[in-house]
């Protein structure tokens, strides 16, 4: 393993964390939430949901300490074997590419809807895949920093944007709490926690720390920025909208950019702004994706990495091509939920129970390389 | 050798500025059309039984010898069809430049339309575009909406004009806080009537007057509430934002009281399928004129007298429209229905259906404290002439 080059700092990880959780859930959770829970206690879903997600980033953790400097794709042969580690590892694979190709054209059918009408979808997307192999090509150390770099930024033009709804806030929409009591909440916990899909990517990160020790307060920041502006943005939205509108907009957070208007200051309307600082999230969470399948592959095969991100490339236009319409595009989210689920939760849980029973552990010290 | 090299990359980025050249979706501003307004009207015609009035501003380029003839900042066409979108489109036959309806100002609906129309059918392209947004405000007219759009006010836009009212919101009870599109939205999809400013042409210039409702039955028009009953709606749901209350002392002298703020809480009780409500309306302000001489407004005793007068005729200006809206319209547009969801979320899920009936048959109980804190600069001493 080459030190140095291949490794990130603590803030760098936050950084690279929150952004990957952040992506186009904050347009699709709201009203998914909204049908599920129908009453104004969306946000104590919410904040559940971000509880459970913490949970598993700290079995993901424990995990990841017993094998230090060791990535997923490296350590779960040691535990599972030869054979079934690589199905998990492809498994893997085939979901970050999923993902991956899930938000860039998320982020395609959102410009083409709301900002450029005119332009071919091939051509939004395949100008976000130019600038992210550009990127990708340079390996963790660039990107980390170029994520560091823009998360600060964007998280603080989302809550500016999203605090802004106050104008057309009533708290009426968010009464009664907890008025049909409890089960509502519980309903509203799926597509909660599948909106948390990204804290997996922990299992590939956690082996470029440079100080893995913090890994456990990454976790805790990392998800507490993402979790936090979700939070806003769903209390401020059913106060703005209130449930029922909810339920009935097709993109709740943009309906509710669209509802206030602001005169006399430097902008009277956030939408473009908004899409903008989104746009960047997205791509980054696209790059994150991309580069764990790209890290993966490379370990499975003889390809070199960059070999492999050049490859994938095309795996990823191919598979965001699938959907044919919104609806299935939708669909598929609802899949890469549930992925998500078997691996930040099922498959670390299960791994993690099968090292301790075999006492394995290993120190990134005595020996390294797969 | 290295200049050659030069050369060639030079070359390399040259092409490359080819790809920078432009944006598919790149239009000039002065080439576009900006719709300001839309009225929607009925028409006669049994195949294209709507009309749609789109107020579109003059940009410079197009306007200067349109300003300098009759000093007339828009320009206003109709169409007729049977569906909004058709309409929006069929400007295109008449515009040179293309529509875009991002600075929608004013949705102005005729109430012959929404008596035959459901109102969600009418906003429905509103609402599904990709473009239009969710702030312009939605006013009613007993008048033709291509009439009220038409009208002429030097230097105003007519529908910007109108959506400029709603910011007098502080001075007059008697105006009723915008309705944005987003807020008729909310109400159309939670089954709740929906009460919608009123706006009538006089002679040269439009004014507000009064409110028009829409049940929640079938989102239709049922009737029109006069400015002094918009004037108990806001008593009612502690919407406004301040205004003058006008009542007279047992003489009959007129006395004007400013309403700084006022608060109102709406209690629900419900027990055995009976609907209680208590109206609870504390406000504070100054007064603001006095027409009786023998008053001495710095005695304690006469401010409560005033004080307990004003509350009385608060009182009575909300029971007259409670009255109104109870048994004439069956129409809950004061948000009562928001405590009653608060306070009783089990019962308001099986109630909400059928909830205008419900609140039709409720009592209403008022509670009113008005508070006088300054009776303004002048003082008089109280002695009879």
């Amino acid at each position: 393993m080459k030190l140095g080059t291949n490794q990130i700092t603590t803030n760098q990880m936050i950084a690279l964390l929150s952004s990957a959780l952040i992506a186009v859930g904050i347009f699709t959770l709201p009203r998914n939430l909204a049908i599920k829970v129908g009453t104004p206690d969306l946000w104590i879903s919410t904040l559940i949901g971000g509880v459970f997600s913490y949970l598993t980033c700290l079995i993901i953790v424990t995990l990841c300490l017993r094998f230090k400097q060791l990535t997923f794709f490296q350590f779960n042969k040691l535990i599972v074997g030869k054979w079934l580690g690589m199905l998990l590892s492809a498994a893997f694979i085939g979901y970050a590419l999923l993902i991956g190709s899930f938000e860039i054209r998320s982020m395609g059918e959102l410009t083409q809807f709301y900002l450029l009408e005119d332009t071919p979808i091939c051509v939004i997307m395949i100008s976000m895949y130019w600038v992210a192999i550009y990127l990708l090509t340079g390996g963790i150390n660039p990107i980390a920093r170029l994520i560091e770099l823009l998360t600060p930024l964007t998280i603080c033009i989302f809550i500016l944007v999203i605090v802004l709804g106050i104008k057309v806030f009533e708290l009426n929409n968010l009464r009664p709490v907890l008025g049909l009591g409890i089960s509502p909440v519980l309903k509203g916990l799926t597509p909660t926690f599948l909106t948390f899909s990204g804290a997996e990517f922990l299992l590939v990160f956690i082996a470029m720390m440079q100080k893995p020790k913090e890994a456990k307060r990454v976790a805790l920041i990392g998800l507490a920025i993402p979790v936090s502006i979700y939070l806003l943005a769903v209390v401020i939205m059913t106060g703005g909208l209130s449930v029922e509108r909810m339920k009935h907009e097709k993109w709740p957070t943009f309906a509710l950019i669209q509802e206030y208007e602001y005169r006399g200051v430097l902008f009277e309307r956030f939408e473009s702004l908004f899409l903008v600082v989104w746009l960047i999230q997205m791509f980054l969470t696209y790059i994150v994706c991309h580069y764990v399948a790209a890290e993966g592959v490379a370990t499975l095969t003889r390809l070199s990495y960059k070999q492999a991100s050049y490859m994938l490339l095309a795996a990823v236009y191919f598979i965001c091509l699938i959907p044919s319409d919104l609806n299935q595009l939708e669909k598929m989210g609802t899949i890469i939920g549930w992925t998500s689920f078997a691996f930040s939760f099922i498959v670390p849980s299960l791994l993690l129970l099968i090292a301790l029973m075999r006492r394995l552990k290993r120190d990134g010290e005595q020996e390294s390389g797969t | 050798m290295a200049s050659k090299r030069v050369v060639r990359k030079l070359s390399l980025c040259m092409i490359l500025l080819l790809c920078l050249s432009g944006c598919w979706d790149s239009s000039d501003i002065e080439d576009i059309s900006f719709a300001m307004g839309f009225g929607i009207d009925a028409s006669d015609d049994e195949q294209e039984p709507i009309q749609l009035t789109t107020q579109v501003a003059l940009t410079k380029k197009q306007g200067e010898q349109a300003t300098a003839q009759q000093g007339k900042l828009f320009q206003n066409v109709t169409l007729k069809a049977n569906s909004i979108h058709e309409m929006v489109r069929g400007l295109s036959l008449q515009l040179p430049y293309p529509i875009l309806t991002d600075h929608l100002e004013t949705v102005v609906i005729n109430q012959d339309i929404v008596t035959d129309y459901d109102l969600f059918i009418l906003l429905d392209e509103l609402l599904r575009d990709n473009i239009t947004r969710l702030s312009p405000s939605v006013v009613i007219s007993a008048q033709q909406a291509s009439d009220i759009l038409a009208t002429n006010i030097d230097g105003e836009i007519t529908s910007d004009y109108i959506s400029a009212f709603f910011t007098n919101e502080t001075s007059t009870m008697k105006i009723l806080p915008k309705v944005r599109v987003g807020d008729v939205t909310a109400n159309l999809i939670s089954g709740t009537s929906v009460i919608l400013p009123k706006i009538t042409k006089d002679k040269k210039t439009v004014k507000l007057d009064g409110a028009g409702i829409i049940r929640a039955k079938d989102n239709k028009l049922t009737g029109f509430l006069t400015d002094k009953e918009v004037e108990g709606v806001n008593w009612l749901t502690g919407e406004g934002a301040g205004g003058l209350l006008n009542f007279r002392d047992e003489k009959g002298n007129t006395i004007i009281y400013e309403i700084q703020h006022y608060k109102t809480k709406s209690n629900p009780h419900y027990k055995n399928g009976k609907l209680t409500f208590d109206v609870q309306i504390t406000a504070q302000g100054w007064i603001t004129e006095d027409w009786s001489l023998t008053s001495n407004n710095l005695s304690e005793k006469y401010v409560d007298k005033l004080e307990r007068l004003a509350a009385e005729e608060v009182v009575k200006i909300v029971e007259g429209t409670m009255k109104k809206l109870q048994q004439d319209y069956k129409t809950d547009v004061v948000k009562f229905y928001d405590s009653f969801r608060i306070a009783y979320p089990r019962d308001y899920q099986k109630m909400q259906k059928d909830w205008d009936n419900y609140f039709a048959d409720a009592d209403v109980k008022y509670d009113v404290k008005i508070k006088i804190v300054n009776t303004g600069d002048l003082v008089k001493e109280g002695k009879p002439k």
